[in-house]
């Protein structure tokens, strides 16, 4: 079996042909930097080998892709059609790590030509979305009507103020500029950027944690899967993206500032793009050196409320683990490059022979999953809260003690 | 049929008596307690022909004895101090009853209790009483139990009346002997002293997130011998963070584990002493909120996996309930409730029976849930992997 990693040498494609070379025959680390790809493929085992390729080069793109088992998009999403694209010309079922809400939903759009090509492509799945969706599937399941999705992820925070990126700066940038979305009434609506704020509380250690809402692709696809058990309600809330909470609010200040947007702007007679600008200097600072320990911890928590027989429950489904030290300095991409790491070897598996293009919450059977999860330190919980008898029509309501 | 309620205008048990009145089909029911004004006022309020006032003597056996006969049910809502009194009566005399909290000596009236074919249930407040069903709902799910943390948050004031000052006092006293045997471990009950086991709850939203400590309580006792697979079991409370301030000051200072001091070069009781303090005080009977708050944790085995069930009740405000009745229903109602499935034979056995070994959960739960307090169950388990 020959899976390719798009985007390989990049902090989370490392870490999905690492987990893959351990577990299928060939691994390509597939990237626009050579020396990149040779390097990480390296790193990555003896199973891994790397190719150079601009994901904007169809034919070229084409070629490396033909004859694979699976895709693994890793490249930043403003690619994702171009790479499902390719696929489809290819023959090679497609998978990636999120669209970012709106990419999604146009990807969404090619369901139909992955089906009449007989290709399975999986959307989202890595930790947020992917195990976020594994979960709000799961949960949905147990029940007949789903009212609420609330998904929500945080991790244990380093002290320090570095601005160094955890993931795909890009994306970052797009969480912290562009508007939110929530499913509210059964109605998709914008949100200001990490509006919404509120208290969490995480499993120990992250314990209880200020959330905000951010853009993701989770409330794309989750209302669409969950419509016909009627949810009216989906929201996605995050910590602090990885960053240290003084170092968000730097990050912050400068998006604030207009530093993140990409329309030109005219400085001393030139034109200038804000946020290439911001992106040279992030990239002149020092990277931080991985200090992990025992207590640092990654969680993703998606909470259900729904009934089921006629009573009201309110699901939770927490999946944790710590940001695997054995890894270095990938341990903190952990949970989001198992998730495409086993969704790739399931589809070259012919597991995920459903053709189309699928959130995972349609597509990923939750408890096998989560064992393969298990098998890599993360652990889920299933947590049900009901009442146990519901109240009726209060008996003693008519006497009161008065003034008593 | 006829019921008898001892100490039925008292804070606590006066909402039991309330209770009855509109929820049961007595026939009679005779209130008795020592503070004839209290019932006066009391039956006036509920306006219920079925009420009767009693005049009763608590340290008169004899006449228990010869009073009790008289009714097919006897509920004591007394102090602690008379339960094994009250219930010796009962089991002499052959009727049923049922009370507020346990010594355990009352269990050693079980045999002839079950000879008699007659039942009497200690414990049926909220802790014990509630929160040993919380447990026995627990145990109906799991195969197999192995801890039991139980958590209280009593906000009342102080000293709201004499009997919940007696009982506060006794909670810190550090010489009290049931504190000898606090926590259950691995088949051996063990010391614990005022202030000691702390840990943070999360209570319902009146109540919040609250510090508590171990307190020396029936359900300790009870738990064990009813679900013998049990490793450990605790009690643990508090009461509002003012009450605890103060009581933690009034320990650190010694004076609640002196017998006796010298005052004015009399020798007095050092407890009886602050008792009397405490009960003058007005800031005793000041207490912002209202409530009762009671979390209880078991873990335990289903089809080979850990699980915890976690337990919370909920109840309206006091500006919905009656203000302070908001905390006393708390104890009050699952006493009335208790005493109606008695009186319909709605019980699991003979002899004297804690309330996880003699009542049904649905059906008392139900009862709670439709005077207002609701339980929530949580249960957590690990993933299949």
């Amino acid at each position: 079996m020959r899976i390719i990693v798009l985007g390989g040498a990049g902090t989370v494609g490392r870490a999905i042909a690492t987990d893959l070379a351990r577990q299928v025959d060939t691994v390509v680390v597939a990237d626009l930097d050579p020396e990149a790809a040779r390097a990480a493929a390296e790193g990555a085992g003896a199973r891994a080998e790397s190719a150079s390729v601009d994901v904007r080069d169809r034919p070229a793109l084409v070629k490396i892709l033909q004859g694979a088992a699976a895709c693994v998009n890793s490249v930043n999403y403003y690619f994702n059609l171009d790479v499902m694209q390719a696929c489809l010309e290819a023959g090679v079922p497609y998978l990636d790590l999120g669209g970012l809400f709106h990419m999604t939903r146009r990807q969404l759009e090619l369901h139909a030509d992955f089906k009449a090509r007989g290709l399975t492509a999986v959307l989202g799945i890595g930790s947020c979305p992917g195990v976020a969706n594994v979960q709000a599937g799961w949960l949905a399941g147990m029940l007949e009507s789903v009212d609420s999705v609330r998904i929500y992820t945080g991790s244990t925070q380093d002290e320090g103020e570095s601005l160094a990126a955890p993931y795909a700066i890009q994306t970052i940038l797009d969480e912290l500029s562009m508007p939110a979305m929530i499913f509210r009434n059964r109605e998709f609506q914008e949100r200001p950027p990490l509006g919404e704020e509120e208290y969490f509380t995480f499993p120990d250690p992250i314990g209880r944690a200020k959330t905000r809402l951010s853009l993701h692709s989770e409330v794309a696809t989750i209302p669409i899967s969950l419509a016909d058990k009627g949810i009216r309600e989906c929201s996605f809330k995050i910590t602090t993206f990885g960053f240290a909470e003084p170092a968000l609010r730097k990050l912050q200040f400068l998006v604030e500032l207009g530093l993140a947007s990409t329309e030109p702007m005219q400085v001393d007679g030139a034109s200038v793009r804000p946020r290439a600008l911001l992106l040279q200097l992030l990239g002149r600072l020092p990277q931080p050196q991985a200090n992990w320990s025992k207590k640092t911890l990654k969680a993703v928590v998606t909470e259900v409320r729904g009934k089921a027989a006629g009573q009201e429950f309110l699901l939770r489904a927490e999946t944790t683990g710590p940001l695997e030290p054995s890894m270095g300095d990938l341990g903190g991409s952990a949970l989001v490059a198992g998730p495409p790491a086993i969704a790739a070897r399931w589809l070259g598996q012919g597991k995920l022979a459903r053709p189309g293009v699928w959130p995972p919450e349609q597509i990923i059977e939750p408890v096998p999953f989560f064992e393969e999860l298990a098998t890599r330190g993360f652990t889920t919980r299933l947590i049900r809260t009901q009442t146990v008898a519901p109240a009726g029509p209060m008996k003693g309501a008519a006497v009161q003690a008065p003034g008593s | 049929m006829r019921a008898l309620i001892l100490g039925g205008a008292g804070a606590v048990c006066k909402e039991a008596t309330r209770d009855l009145a509109l929820t049961s089909d007595f026939e009679e029911i005779a209130v008795a307690d020592a503070n004839a004004a209290a019932v006066e006022r009391l039956l006036g309020e509920i306006g219920d022909p079925r009420l009767r006032p009693l005049s009763f003597d608590a340290n008169d056996y004899d006449g228990m004895l010869r009073l009790f006969p008289q009714y097919e049910l006897v509920v004591n809502g007394l102090p602690f101090q008379f339960d094994l009194t009250v219930n010796r009566a009962c089991v002499e005399s052959g009727v049923n009853g049922l009370d507020l909290s346990s010594l355990d000596e009352q269990f050693g009236l079980h045999a002839i209790a079950s000879e008699k074919q007659m039942i009497f249930v200690p414990g049926v407040g909220a802790t014990p009483g509630v929160t040993n069903l919380m447990v026995a709902r627990a145990a109906e799910q799991l195969d197999r139990l192995d801890t039991v943390e139980i958590a209280f948050a009593a906000f009342r004031s102080l000293a709201p009346a004499p009997g919940l000052l007696t009982t506060t006092l006794w909670e810190f006293d550090p010489e009290e002997e049931a504190r000898q045997q606090a926590v259950y471990e691995d088949g051996a009950w063990h010391h614990s002293p005022p202030l000691s086991g702390g840990k943070h709850f999360q209570f319902h939203d009146l109540i919040g997130e609250q510090a508590t400590y171990f307190v020396p309580h029936d359900e300790v006792y009870t738990l064990p011998r009813s679900f013998p697979s049990l490793r450990r079991v605790s009690v643990r409370g508090c009461f509002p963070p003012r009450v605890m301030e103060l009581m933690s000051a009034l320990l650190h200072t010694g004076i609640l584990g002196l017998d006796t001091i010298q005052l004015d070069g009399r020798e007095v009781s050092a407890m009886e002493t602050i008792r009397a303090l405490l009960w003058q005080n007005p800031v005793s009977k000041q207490n912002p909120v209202w409530a009762y708050g009671l979390v209880v944790e078991v873990t335990g085995e289903r089809a080979g996996r850990q699980v915890l069930h976690r337990y919370r009740n909920h109840h309206p405000p006091q500006q919905e309930w009656g203000g302070e009745s908001a905390y006393y229903k708390n104890v009050g109602l699952p006493l009335s409730i208790g005493a109606q499935m008695i009186a319909r034979g709605e019980v699991r056995g003979h002899g004297v029976l804690p309330p996880e070994r003699a009542f049904r959960v649905a059906p008392f739960f139900q009862a709670l849930a439709d005077r207002g307090i609701t339980i929530e169950e949580t249960v957590e388990e690990l993933s299949p992997a």
